[in-house]
């Protein structure tokens, strides 16, 4: 299952919800969890100044630097690690997204954690910027392991999840997100929700549709998942098909609260074949950022069907 | 700049006391809320234009909630009243230095200038709270450190916008699946 999990962290308040997250599933899955926290970039090269990636201010760092920063993650986090059992504290300097991105890979973590921001964000404004934070974009797009994204204090209980909703265009990634949500129900014995929206605002916005036209592309689209993603499905029939129509992000968000979704797995822009290229679609930034529950972004096979099914 | 006037019925008119029939041609007036209105009023506003609801994808979804909820009482006992605000933050730090214009609904108590985030109470608890327009904060270079507050206008598009947008983020459930 997952035996390593790292869980990349401001250890400031705007990562405490996807904090007791991290702490839950590795009592949940008996993981080892790396607690790993970027505190600043490099002014320069290998200067002794860097500049704090939550402040912008520049501190001279030396190794009792990054002790200190150490014990005051142990202080952040003191409540959640009396009852861990397994866990590394770790504070390099970097740039963010790299330093995540090469310890997820030197480790061979199994699912990073982390939140959406890196300050406190007035929710309102992520129409107007940037939807999700640039650390998280970029580890999300080169990430080879799921990336869970926790925005909000989680009140279902992930922990003990019984509810997983896959979103799906039928894409190369969201065959890697099918893959890894479908042995991760299999595992855990939860309900798998097969998802697909039509986007029938995407042709003219504004335009009618008519009923006809949105039932055949809705009867398609169950043909399509019937052939993408069922035939893959052995010996296991704890799932649900659903096809509907509208904006895709509002759809999801619809089903999974009416699902009691405990998470939302979901690959990222799709329509980007190449991973490389792919930035986190903007469905997923919604869904991200308006979901009650956790949502994993799957953008690469690597992970996704590598769980050991027992 | 003209104005228009929303009543607790949801009705809108106009600053002779007229009542206006089509929505649209008012959507760039400066909106002004009368006494007692409260978030239903929103509601209500959109119930008697439906055309309204054609301007964001949130509005089927919020309106269906809106059908299942109790017709009076839908309170939040933290705070006293939804303020609809517009903010203009200088960012310089991280990523380069950049100037944003938003708009957001937020929870305030009667004294003090603490806002509550909004998007984990349900609508059935915000419904028959006061609603009014808030003064626009001018957010100096970040981080909430330094901060002007001026009096604004806000249109009504800005108004049924921008409401809309911020109850789209709300989901949290009313009860856990186990």
């Amino acid at each position: 299952m997952f035996k390593k999990l790292l869980f990349a962290t401001t250890a400031s308040p705007v990562c405490d919800n996807a904090a007791k997250v991290a702490f839950d599933l590795e009592l949940k899955w008996d993981a080892e969890l790396i607690l790993f926290h970027v505190l600043g970039v490099p002014t320069r090269g290998y200067s002794p100044f860097i500049t704090d990636v939550r402040t912008g201010e520049t501190e001279q760092i030396d190794n009792d630097y990054v002790d200190w920063v150490r014990e005051e993650m142990k202080h952040t986090y003191a409540d959640l690690l009396k009852d861990s059992e397994n866990n590394r504290i770790e504070a390099v300097v970097g740039a963010p997204h790299r330093e995540i991105l090469r310890k997820a890979r030197t480790e061979n973590a199994d699912m990073i954690i982390m939140g959406s921001h890196t300050r406190e964000e007035d929710v309102g404004a992520s129409r107007y910027r940037q939807i999700v934070g640039s650390t998280m974009q970029k580890v999300a797009k080169g990430a080879r392991c799921p990336v869970v994204v926790i925005s909000r204090p989680c009140t279902t209980c992930w922990k003990l999840f019984s509810n997983i909703v896959v979103g799906t265009d039928f894409s190369k990634a969201a065959d890697s997100a099918f893959g890894w949500a479908y042995r991760l129900a299999k595992n855990v014995d939860a309900r798998l929700h097969l998802f697909h929206a039509v986007d029938i605002t995407k042709d003219a916005i504004g335009a009618d549709h008519g009923q006809v036209e949105i039932e055949t592309r809705l009867e398609e689209a169950r043909d399509k998942i019937e052939n993408h993603h069922l035939s893959k499905v052995t010996d296991y029939d704890n799932y649900t098909v659903e096809v509907w129509e509208g904006t895709p992000y509002v759809e999801i968000l619809k089903f999974a609260r009416e699902v009691q979704a405990d998470l939302i797995v979901m690959a990222h822009h799709t329509r980007e074949i190449d991973p490389e290229k792919a930035l986190l679609g903007s469905t997923v930034e919604q869904v991200v950022l308006r979901s009650a529950c956790p949502v994993a972004s799957v953008n690469r096979p690597d992970k996704a069907w590598e769980i050991d099914p027992d | 700049m003209e104005q228009v006037i929303l009543d607790e019925d949801g009705g809108l008119n106009s600053s002779d006391g007229r009542a206006v029939t089509d929505a649209l041609t008012v959507l760039g007036h400066a909106l002004a809320l009368a006494e007692a209105v409260t978030l239903r009023s929103y509601f209500r506003m959109l119930h008697r234009y439906p055309l309204l609801t054609r301007t964001s994808p949130f509005f089927p979804d919020l309106l269906d909630q809106y059908k299942k909820l109790p017709a009076a009482d839908c309170r939040y006992a933290d705070c006293d009243r939804i303020s609809f605000c517009k903010t203009i933050e200088m960012i310089g730090f991280p990523g380069e230095p950049k100037l944003e214009i938003y708009l957001s609904l937020s929870g305030c108590k009667a004294e003090g200038e603490d806002r509550l985030d909004l998007k984990l109470v349900p609508l059935g608890r915000l419904l028959d709270m006061p609603l009014d327009l808030g003064q626009l904060r001018h957010v100096i270079f970040g981080d909430n450190i330094d901060t002007f507050v001026f009096d604004t206008v806000y249109t009504l598009f800005e108004f049924v916008d921008g409401v809309a947008w911020q109850l789209g983020f709300q989901s949290a459930p009313e009860a856990c699946h186990i």
